[in-house]
């Protein structure tokens, strides 16, 4: 097993053990994610990992009280997450000036994200402090003025800056001004936060790439009383106890994974005691755990939070050491079972090694590694696959059952901020496409499973609509996509209202179902010519000649615009290499060699590239 | 006390990014360079957590250097 003394990590390292001192550290910080923890974690892991490796992100906090111990522990979670995350902050309640001036900290950080954290009563002073002595019409006219005050705030902010912006709400305090007299009262002092937060939410909905925090809920969750430092705050302004810090930098990880795209895009079960209690080989339908009472209630509560995950997009595999047959019958009839085999998009269930199983489950798929998550019970296993896969997120269950759906739920890899129909659709498109796996192994030649798939094809301009599927697919696509250039959905709104710029979505349907937005292009004219700013195609559709139709139609679009030709450039990344041969093989010509990449041309005048004829193209 | 200094030293060593060999009982913000402020906080959080205790603010503005650190523990 690991030791994760601090002793045995330096060991590890002086020894060139990277993977065990990287897990190590892993745990040593997950177990106890203490300031010193974190200097140390921050320390070692520069000299473990390349710090190129890391994603460099910047966040810049905004704040009425002392969040700088907060930080070290940021950078300390984001780090072993793979983001080398720089911090910056303002000045004690001058959020109103940063975003005011467009000269400010705020705008030259250039973050990537930007943090509001105030406290109820630094925005609403008399409704923290003199509720007893506010009227109604008092308490109604502060809430309005802070609530037009930070809608004015938000939209100078969206118009200036692409960052996303992570706002937190308004906490209760422990006890209302007025005691228990204040739950016997309709316009109540708690009444009138939970309004103002409601508001909150309602100004935030309104602008893209604004996030509500619920800070009065992460607050309750670890009790009131047990959060606030009154002591710290009255000296030193620093409201939050020492050890709920790592309570906010993990709630803060939960915004920055998803808006950098650090995230798991499948879980990978195991079933034995993970899924179910007991092993289905051994104690049968009748003897395995599952279901509405203890201790099979953990496991059930487990699926729940699994089946959670399913409807937020991510996609499930099965990877367990079991006879097929067995373990089907449970999935397919056990009564308790939540998940059932059309959650999952694909199945190893056999004695294989389990970090070779997941390698097949990545490919099958069409995911990368490390976009995969690994649930087993078994620490052995874990290792396995730690040490075998070290990309992958492997969930270190506690012994005890009872607490694995919260480690699940915990888990910021999973975070999503919006929810796209795609991501809604997600699991349900990915086990079509097992099926439609099963019909490729059937089918003679290639072009009669192409054909049989009975594939249509839609192409339109960004409108509102698709914005954020667009900027979330220039985010996520590492596979075939030609310049790998990240969008926010800032950026694609201001293209699309660009005379130079066109930016079109592909849809594609087939025979098992909606595939959704699969596609995405980026054109920028430029005189007689179209660059291909982008050229990006989710790795769902990889294999069925989609791309021969995107650039079929693209070509058509800059020809009827009047150019002679277009041309784009290729950047070969880690990743992208099923993109590699996108431009010779339409027909492109080389121009340009250079080392970041190759820049191909086509010819519009006396040639087009034609649209494959088992593809039906859709009116938009 | 002998273990209260060690455990002391060790904090500061990791918080202020030192070497633990430079880090003695006269140690204070005065020898260390990232003894500011806002790392007086830091450490002082740490030490209320691995302690296990509260600190009264008149001892937290006393406890600048090692010594003294391990003065208010032991009391």
């Amino acid at each position: 097993m690991i030791n994760n003394s601090r002793e045995a990590i330096i060991a590890a390292i002086d020894h060139h053990e990277w993977g065990t001192a990287k897990a190590a550290l892993q745990q040593l910080f997950l177990e106890s994610p203490t300031l010193s923890n974190a200097q140390f974690v921050l320390t070692q892991l520069s000299k473990v990992i390349d710090e190129t490796k890391r994603l460099p992100f910047k966040l810049f906090f905004m704040r009425s009280f002392t969040l700088e111990p907060v930080l070290p522990i940021l950078k300390a979670y984001s780090a072993l997450y793979g983001i080398a995350l720089e911090t910056a902050i303002g000045e004690f309640n001058t959020y109103s000036q940063e975003i005011l001036d467009p000269n400010s900290a705020l705008y030259r950080t250039k973050p990537g994200m930007a943090v509001l954290a105030f406290q109820t009563r630094d925005l609403l002073p008399n409704l923290w402090n003199k509720y007893t002595e506010m009227t109604p019409e008092d308490v109604q006219l502060e809430i309005d003025n802070a609530i037009s005050n930070l809608k004015n705030l938000f939209q100078i902010f969206r118009s200036r800056s692409q960052a996303s912006m992570v706002v937190h709400n308004l906490e209760m305090p422990s006890v209302a001004s007025a005691g228990v007299l204040d739950s016997q009262n309709a316009s109540s002092q708690l009444e009138a936060i939970k309004r103002c937060n409601r508001e909150l939410l309602g100004i935030a909905c309104e602008y893209s790439g604004i996030y509500l925090l619920d800070y009065d809920s992460l607050i309750a969750r670890h009790g009131r009383d047990h959060w606030h430092d009154e002591r710290k705050w009255l000296t030193m302004r620093m409201p939050i106890t020492a050890d709920c810090l790592h309570l906010l930098a993990k709630e803060y990880l939960h915004f920055l994974l998803p808006v950098t795209g650090k995230l798991c895009k499948a879980l990978v079960c195991d079933l034995d005691n993970t899924l179910w209690g007991g092993v289905i080989g051994e104690d049968g339908m009748e003897g395995i755990r599952l279901g509405s009472e203890y201790p099979g209630a953990s496991h059930l509560a487990l699926q729940r939070a699994i089946l959670d995950l399913y409807n937020r997009g991510v996609i499930l595999a099965v990877n367990s050491k079991n006879n097929l047959a067995d373990a089907m019958e449970a999935i397919d009839n056990h009564p308790g079972m939540l998940l059932r085999p059309h959650h999952f998009a694909a199945f190893r269930i056999n004695w294989q090694d389990k970090a070779q199983n997941i390698k097949e489950i990545a490919n099958e798929l069409n995911i990368g590694i490390d976009s995969i998550a690994f649930i087993d019970d078994n620490p052995v296993e874990r290792e396995r696959v730690r040490a075998e896969l070290p990309e992958v997120t492997v969930l270190d269950l506690p012994e005890d059952p009872l607490q694995y759906a919260s480690i699940v739920r915990d888990s910021p890899v999973f975070a999503r901020l919006t929810l796209s129909n795609e991501d809604h659709e997600r699991g349900k498109i990915y086990a079509e496409q097992r099926q439609r796996l099963e019909l490729h192994q059937n089918a003679t030649s290639i072009e009669d499973y192409y054909r049989s798939l009975k594939m249509e094809l839609q192409i339109a301009p960004s409108t509102t609509m698709t914005l954020g599927r667009i900027a979330q697919l220039t985010q996520k696509t590492n596979q075939f996509n030609l310049t790998t250039k990240r969008y926010s959905e800032q950026q694609v709104e201001e293209l699309g209202g660009n005379p130079d710029w066109q930016i079109y979505s592909f849809s594609v349907r087939d025979v098992f179902g909606d595939n959704g937005i699969v596609g995405v292009a980026f054109l920028r004219k430029e005189d007689e010519t179209f660059e291909i700013d982008t050229l990006l195609m989710s790795c769902r559709v990889i294999g069925r000649t989609v791309e021969t139709a995107m650039i079929s139609l693209l070509a058509d679009k800059a020809k009827c615009s009047g150019a002679n030709s277009i041309w784009g450039w290729f950047l070969p990344t880690k990743k992208n290499v099923p993109a590699a041969e996108f431009f010779s093989d339409h027909k492109f010509t080389k121009v340009r060699e250079e080392e970041s990449g190759q820049l191909w041309k086509f010819d519009l005048s006396n040639s087009s590239i034609s649209f494959p004829e088992w593809i039906k193209l859709e009116p938009s | 006390m002998a273990d209260i200094t060690e455990r002391v030293c060790e904090i500061v060593s990791t918080i202020f990014n030192v070497p633990r060999e430079e880090v003695n009982s006269e140690s204070s913000s005065k020898t260390i360079e990232n003894w500011d402020s806002m790392g007086h906080l830091m450490l002082i959080l740490e030490l209320e957590q691995e302690f296990d205790t509260q600190f009264a603010p008149e001892s937290v503005e006393e406890m600048y250097d090692v010594g003294t650190i391990v003065k208010v523990l032991g009391t």
